[in-house]
């Protein structure tokens, strides 16, 4: 079929350009409904911004790249795509990751959602009391001390 | 619908942690999207994070979550398959004279031969030491039990336990005075339409009458009588709930030959024969399982002397419609029941509708046999641990934070 590759411009709320394939738009089902609604060289996502949506665009040409490729020895690229998602979520920290969230659900792809919220889930399990879930989301608690050693005393075992 | 949560996930503080992250904002993160990262932290991460305050505890406690983290944890977990296993299970013995019972958990990988124990013993299971795990009702990763005549449901998962009141029964009045035969047992179902968890009681006096009882596991829960004025019979194991239907295999004087039926929803209880000569005379060990979404009877009782076990499925659920299949089991296979001396039981059903068999108590060394009808392949799957096991009980495949109240 077509050959040549089709380019896209996406624009992100403070401006940023990022030219990328038809391909790694449609990684994104809502892009991939605009694109072809709307058949405009260039379109403005106003709802993310540069920094963010160039972890999206990031994201989404590694993951169109090893579908293409991927062929036969999907097993293999499949495990070094793992690693890729490993190290991209290594690096960031939390407020991107939530500023991803957002995104990838705005955007609706699904698999980069998946990895995010499985990355917010990871370091909640990680940590090992509630003081240190608290210092780490941010959250203010709400407990008297009564009401804090009761629900701690039942969930006890959760805590060895 | 995508609401938004009015809790900040992140709140701006003043306190030298959240200074020293620097000062941010997170976007307000979408309500189910909040959910479903919870419903993919591991439980033990859940109870920590309820201490954290109270609207986080109400989340977590909330059915919403309780119901997606039920079909999380089955997708994503590989299905396996738990066994909680006790050992040092001696009746009316003295507690202190024994090892505490443990209840385990086991993962029977479905590609392997062997089962590994992930040994985390559960103290908080120690209530049922005393009466093994027969009289257990497993549902949707719930369990049901009995100790010194309560009725108990424990939830493995929350280590919650919740003791239901008493059914207040005539029959226990009569029983004080005339030593008659009498049996309460318990059955447990679940309504998918309205998502609702209710627990039958059966109170049996000797084929002279049976009361039903029905108890919506809900605050505010209380027991309500059952209309049904059928021939008392003796209900068996511990019934079956599949789609919203408990059904239950029951015996009269001379022969198992009807099921009941309970309708979780409507709160109707139907009785349906069984096939005339569908079960040979050692009823007891049939298997009364879900093969394919239906209740049915598996008679494995001859296959050490012929290789043959019959299955028989009740077809159209309330219809009364049973078919029959056939398994011979292939050559190659006979030596694994050949040389057991026991019993088999079986023990429920695994992934693939495979049956699960066991060797009866007491029994060395440990294995579980592994029937899959489909494929009619039979293969031994050991238990690597030391002990030998008493009581064998395949959970299902749920892992419930459902949190328990009445």
């Amino acid at each position: 079929m077509e050959n040549e590759k089709k380019m896209i411009t996406l624009k992100s709320s403070d401006d940023v350009t990022f030219e990328v394939e038809e391909a790694v738009v449609l990684e994104s089902q809502f892009l991939s409904h605009l694109v072809q609604d709307c058949p405009a060289p260039e379109h403005k996502i106003k709802e993310v911004t540069g920094k963010i949506l160039s972890k999206v665009v990031e994201y989404c040409e590694k993951h169109v790249v090893v579908v293409v490729d991927g062929g036969d020895s999907s097993s293999s690229s499949g495990d070094d795509l793992k690693k890729w998602d490993d190290k991209f979520i290594k690096e960031m920290d939390l407020s991107t990751v939530y500023d991803l969230i957002a995104a990838a659900n705005y955007l609706n792809i699904q698999a980069l959602l998946d990895l995010m919220c499985q990355r917010v889930a990871d370091v909640i399990t990680a940590c090992k009391d509630h003081k240190e879930i608290r210092e780490t989301l941010g959250i203010v608690s709400d407990y008297t001390a009564e009401e804090e050693a009761e629900v701690l005393k039942e969930n006890e075992w959760a805590f060895d | 619908m995508v609401k938004y949560l009015s809790i900040q996930w992140k709140k701006r503080s003043s306190s030298k942690a959240m200074m020293r992250r620097g000062d941010f904002v997170a976007p307000e993160i979408p309500f189910d999207l909040v959910m479903e990262i919870l419903s993919r932290l591991p439980a033990k991460s859940l109870m920590r994070f309820r201490c954290v305050s109270k609207l986080w505890s109400g989340l977590i406690r909330s059915r919403y979550l309780s119901n997606l983290y039920l079909t999380n944890k089955v997708s994503s977990s590989g299905e396996p398959l738990f066994l909680y296993i006790s050992y040092n299970f001696v009746p009316h013995c003295k507690l202190d004279s024994m090892d505490p019972s443990q209840l385990l958990s086991l993962t029977v990988s479905p590609a392997s031969d062997s089962a590994e124990l992930s040994l985390e013993p559960d103290s908080d299971f120690r209530l049922m030491e005393t009466m093994g795990v027969q009289g257990m009702v497993i549902l949707r990763g719930l369990i049901l039990y009995t100790f010194c005549g309560k009725a108990y449901i424990y939830n493995p998962t929350t280590r919650q336990s919740l003791n239901l009141p008493a059914v207040n029964t005539n029959i226990f009045a009569q029983q004080e005075g005339f030593q008659r035969y009498k049996r309460v047992c318990y059955f447990f179902g679940h309504d998918p339409v309205l998502d609702q968890y209710k627990i039958v009681c059966n109170v049996f006096e000797r084929w002279t009458s049976s009361e039903f009882w029905v108890f919506v596991l809900e605050p505010g829960g209380f027991w309500k009588r059952i209309e049904y004025d059928d021939q008392p019979r003796t209900l068996f194991g511990q019934g079956l709930c599949i789609n919203g239907v408990i059904y239950c295999w029951a015996f009269n004087q001379i022969c198992f030959d009807a099921v009941y039926c309970f309708d979780v929803r409507s709160e109707k209880l139907r009785v349906i024969k069984t096939p005339p000569h569908a079960v040979s005379e050692y009823g007891q060990l049939v298997g009364f399982i879900e093969h394919g979404g239906k209740p049915a009877l598996f008679d494995h009782t001859r296959i050490k002397e012929t290789g043959v076990s019959e299955l028989w499925v009740l077809e159209d659920g309330l219809g009364g419609t049973w078919s029959r299949k056939s398994f011979v089991l292939k050559p190659c296979q006979r030596h694994l029941v050949r040389d057991i001396n026991m019993g088999l039981m079986v023990h429920g059903t695994g992934q693939n509708n495979e049956v699960i068999l066991g060797l009866g108590l007491f029994s060395r060394p440990c294995y579980l046999l592994y029937y899959d009808l489909i494929k009619n392949d039979l293969r031994k799957v050991n238990i690597n641990r030391e002990k030998p096991y008493q009581f064998v009980k395949a959970m299902d495949k749920y892992e419930s934070i459902m949190h328990l109240e009445t």
